[in-house]
């Protein structure tokens, strides 16, 4: 059953489609592993957390209060430090999912997409 | 303070469960150094005596009334389906059973590739549920829903749960044993299937109760990434899963397709599948 469940897929493989599908299970791990935790509450990073964060720290606030996933206001003990970790995890998922992606482009073939 | 990452393993008719969470015990202590526990009966863990991912084990804790009322379901391995026994009834005492003051519940089906969910360990959360799910196929043919039945209690998924010790989240077990011992009542209220209990429904009847019937509470912002029992996983490459899933709209219709998943946390739901990852993990790394 699998090798023919396999061939036939195979057989039916769409690029486009694959590409899509593919593409939208990077972004979910890129969404996984931008949550960090910080002075007790879970934020999710991306583009409006570390905007938020910056802008906060180039006003010159003293007490920085930001609203971690759940909606709950978290006081940011050191706000510097949370920007820095907050842009290395960002980075990081952004790399992996650019390398992922560069790479699943380059799959043209059916055999290629599944040995790769 | 001590933290650690606790699965249920029971073996039945169909797969060695225990196995699955020995699989996912090297995968956690290796990306981590997290304790972790396995919480089974007496026959599982003689099936595996000699296991070489034993190791990788901090905590075993045996509940041998763990099938007080076994389940009974129908499993699907892509076309094909079977019936297995499905012991699931101990899963709201974990509070007790557990030995950690701080413990990540996992099911032994969802794989763990990555560390994306030990972050839970850094917060002051009591209880974190999880309310999101995402079909990996993205075609929710499967996984569509997100009550428990339609204008019904929103369903929480209990692959994932974290808690931390203390008086807030006991109240919460007391209530989440109360729901499952009450399950016919509760699924008469709620208007969900009786036939086979699910914690995913207790759970969510539990919060549901214990939030004074409003949708407030904390959960994880992560989604449980999950792979339909209607599929067939094709490949398992170093950095991905190559999948066949159906491409029509019906659950068992249309032409097989492929899909590729990044490796990351996933879980399985088709366990014939889940064997053939487990086994990759324990042979490979």
């Amino acid at each position: 059953m699998e090798n023919s469940i396999a061939e036939q897929a195979k057989a039916n493989h769409n690029r486009q489609t694959a590409l899509k599908v593919a593409k939208q299970a990077l972004l979910e791990r890129v969404q996984a592993h931008t949550i960090l935790a910080q002075d007790g509450g879970v934020f999710q990073i991306n583009e409006q957390t570390i905007g938020t964060l910056k802008s906060l720290i180039d006003a010159r606030y003293e007490n920085v209060i930001m609203l971690d996933a759940n909606k709950n206001p978290i006081k940011i003990a050191n706000p510097q430090d949370f920007l820095t970790k907050a842009i290395a995890k960002y980075q990081e998922a952004l790399n992996e999912y650019h390398i992922a992606y560069e790479k699943l482009k380059r799959q043209r073939s059916a055999e290629q997409f599944i040995d790769d | 303070m001590t933290k650690g990452v606790c699965q249920f393993a029971i073996n039945n008719n169909l797969w060695n469960y225990f196995e699955f969470a020995l699989a996912n015990c090297k995968q956690i202590k290796l990306l981590s150094g997290l304790k972790t526990c396995i919480i089974t009966d007496q026959t599982s863990v003689d099936a595996n005596k000699d296991h070489p991912c034993l190791k990788y084990v901090d905590d075993i804790v045996i509940k041998e009334d763990l099938d007080r009322n076994p389940s009974k379901r129908r499993v699907y391995d892509a076309d094909q389906d079977r019936e297995c026994k499905w012991f699931n009834w101990s899963r709201p005492e974990i509070g007790d059973l557990s030995p950690y003051d701080q413990t990540l519940l996992i099911d032994a089906d969802l794989m763990i590739y990555d560390t994306s969910l030990f972050w839970c360990f850094d917060t002051e959360y009591d209880l974190l549920f999880t309310n999101q799910c995402h079909d990996a196929t993205q075609q929710d043919k499967v996984i569509d829903y997100k009550r428990v039945y339609k204008h019904g209690v929103p369903l929480l998924w209990a692959t994932v749960f974290y808690f931390r010790k203390n008086d807030n989240s006991k109240k919460f077990f007391d209530l989440w044993k109360y729901a499952r011992d009450h399950n016919n009542y509760y699924s008469r209220l709620f208007n969900f299937n009786l036939n086979l209990y699910r914690n995913d429904y207790s759970q969510a009847v539990a919060r549901h109760i214990w939030d004074a019937n409003t949708e407030q509470a904390d959960y994880f912002p992560n989604k449980v990434q999950a792979v339909s029992d209607n599929t067939k996983l094709v490949k398992i490459n170093k950095d991905n899963f190559v999948i066949a899933y159906r491409s029509g709209s019906a659950r068992f219709d249309g032409e097989w397709q492929m899909l590729k998943i990044p490796k990351q946390n996933i879980h399985f739901m088709n366990k014939f599948d889940l064997k053939r990852v487990a086994e990759d993990i324990i042979s490979v790394y």
